[in-house]
């Protein structure tokens, strides 16, 4: 078994530098080593976290102001419009429009992130699945980053994505991983197909299709097939603390993170360790890991993109409160009609319903 | 003060708590604390005045439940990322750190 890490006591910025200092030099008598040890290191990481915001903020315009060429592109053009939240929180607008669809590179990454990927992300759902932007009407998709201050979060609002910086020690920009742009804009391409009720058993299945499609895009844009993809969801965001870690993984749901600063991951892998909570819109993080592994399986059998044929049909079946039984349901459906169209191969059912099996689903 | 701190969800899904007695922090702590809880103007706000900003569901957004206890000034609110009012951010932001490091420092 891997051991724990061990752990060091950090002050990182909540302790102010003056006292980190003070600390750091304190007598013997008044401080014992390991303190004094730990608020060198702190101030150390403090000066460097304190020297790259400056750096981040002398790139990042100011809120509201207007950058001279940067326009928004024409509504339902399916284009991209990236904002700057400038490290505010909320929402005072206006936000600085940093980019927008066609316009050259910034010198902010996470602008370019967040461009690279949604344009990835709308051109597979779009050559692969035939679908036109989050409302298959072309919709534009917003990108607001820079939120807050060391914000350890990415989110859709029900009209567009934020992403936080993170915290640079368990977290880095959520921007930087396309499998979390991916996870995102297709929590919007829920919204607009079967709108899955965000708790419970529909939730979970709401974060299902999101970790699906985050993995879907992410081989695609890594020219992965199913057998050297890596199915962890989430590993690129980690900051040097979680170094190795992920947030899921659809391989092995239960086995993406266990250390000291967000603990074990909770996935179960079958039916029958449904994990039942209050948290979490009831577990929606959580009891996604057991179809995720659905997912992995068909996927394993008949190729990334055909799997996603079949799961992208059956998100446009569901109903709004689907529980785990209709996903089985709808899933093995979609996967005999499009056999029978001859968009899977032959012995795609049988595949689903051993897959489903394999989690106590059939 | 009393503070009573509970955040669930996001996209990481971090289950976080803070509790604490500000009467018990250090100095310097309790007062940065202090601070925030009186910019963000948590005393005055109502439950009934944080309500749903967006037409579909929020999706990975943190969920909320903040408990302040002041002698007989008592709040308690339950909110997420997009329904939060801006001025409470800055000390959801704290409280999240101060949760995160004492998680840290329970399972060493």
């Amino acid at each position: 078994m891997k051991p724990r890490q061990t752990y060091h006591p950090c002050f990182c910025t909540f302790i102010p530098p003056h006292v980190l200092e003070q600390l750091s030099k304190a007598s013997e008598a008044v401080v014992d080593e390991k303190t004094r040890e730990a608020a060198r290191t702190s101030l150390t990481q403090d000066n460097q976290m304190r020297a790259n915001r400056a750096v981040q903020a002398a790139k990042t315009p100011k809120l509201g102001d207007i950058i001279e060429g940067v326009m928004a592109p024409p509504k339902g053009t399916a284009g991209r419009e990236v904002y700057s939240c400038a490290f505010q929180w909320g929402e005072p607008p206006p936000f600085t429009l940093m980019r927008g669809e066609g316009d050259p590179l910034t010198k902010d990454d996470a602008v370019n992130a967040a461009y690279n990927h949604g344009g990835a992300v709308r051109d597979n759902y779009k050559n692969k699945l035939g679908r036109n932007s989050i409302d298959n009407l072309g919709m534009n998709q917003i990108h607001n980053v820079h939120f807050g201050m060391q914000y350890d979060n990415a989110f859709w609002d029900g009209t567009k994505m934020t992403y936080g910086d993170g915290d640079g020690t368990v977290f880095t920009n959520f921007t930087k991983d396309p499998d979390v742009v991916a996870h995102e804009l297709t929590h919007g391409v829920t919204q607009h197909t079967c709108n899955l009720i965000y708790a419970d058993q529909s939730g979970a299945l709401n974060e299902h299709f999101s970790d699906v499609f985050g993995s879907v895009i992410q081989q695609a844009i890594a020219g992965q097939t199913a057998h050297d993809a890596d199915w962890l969801m989430g590993d690129g965001i980690m900051g040097p603390a979680l170094a190795g870690e992920a947030l899921r993984s659809m391989r092995a749901p239960g086995t993406a993170y266990d250390n000291n600063f967000i603990g074990k991951d909770p996935q179960p892998d079958h039916v029958s360790h449904y994990y039942f909570t209050q948290w979490d819109n009831g577990g929606v993080h959580i009891n996604s890991g057991i179809p995720n592994k659905v997912f992995y399986l068909v996927a394993m059998d008949i190729g990334t993109d055909k799997a996603a044929l079949i799961w992208y049909d059956t998100l446009q079946k569901l109903p709004p409160d689907a529980m785990f039984q209709h996903f089985a349901f709808f899933l093995t459906d979609s996967a005999r009609l499009l056999t029978n169209n001859g968009q899977v191969p032959i012995g795609t059912s049988q595949t689903v319903r051993v897959a489903l099996k394999e989690v106590g689903l059939y | 003060m009393r503070i009573d701190f509970e955040s669930s969800g996001g996209l990481a899904n971090l289950q976080l708590n803070y509790h604490v007695d500000t009467d018990k922090l250090p100095q310097e702590q309790a007062n940065g604390l202090l601070s925030l809880v009186k910019s963000s103007g948590v005393f005055d706000l109502q439950q009934s005045d944080i309500k749903s900003k967006t037409t579909g569901d929020p999706a990975d957004v943190f969920s909320y439940r903040l408990s302040l206890a002041d002698g007989a000034n008592q709040k308690t609110l339950s909110f997420n990322d997009v329904t939060a009012p801006a001025s409470l951010q800055p000390l959801l932001a704290l409280l999240r750190k101060l949760a995160l490091e004492q998680k840290s420092r329970k399972n060493p």
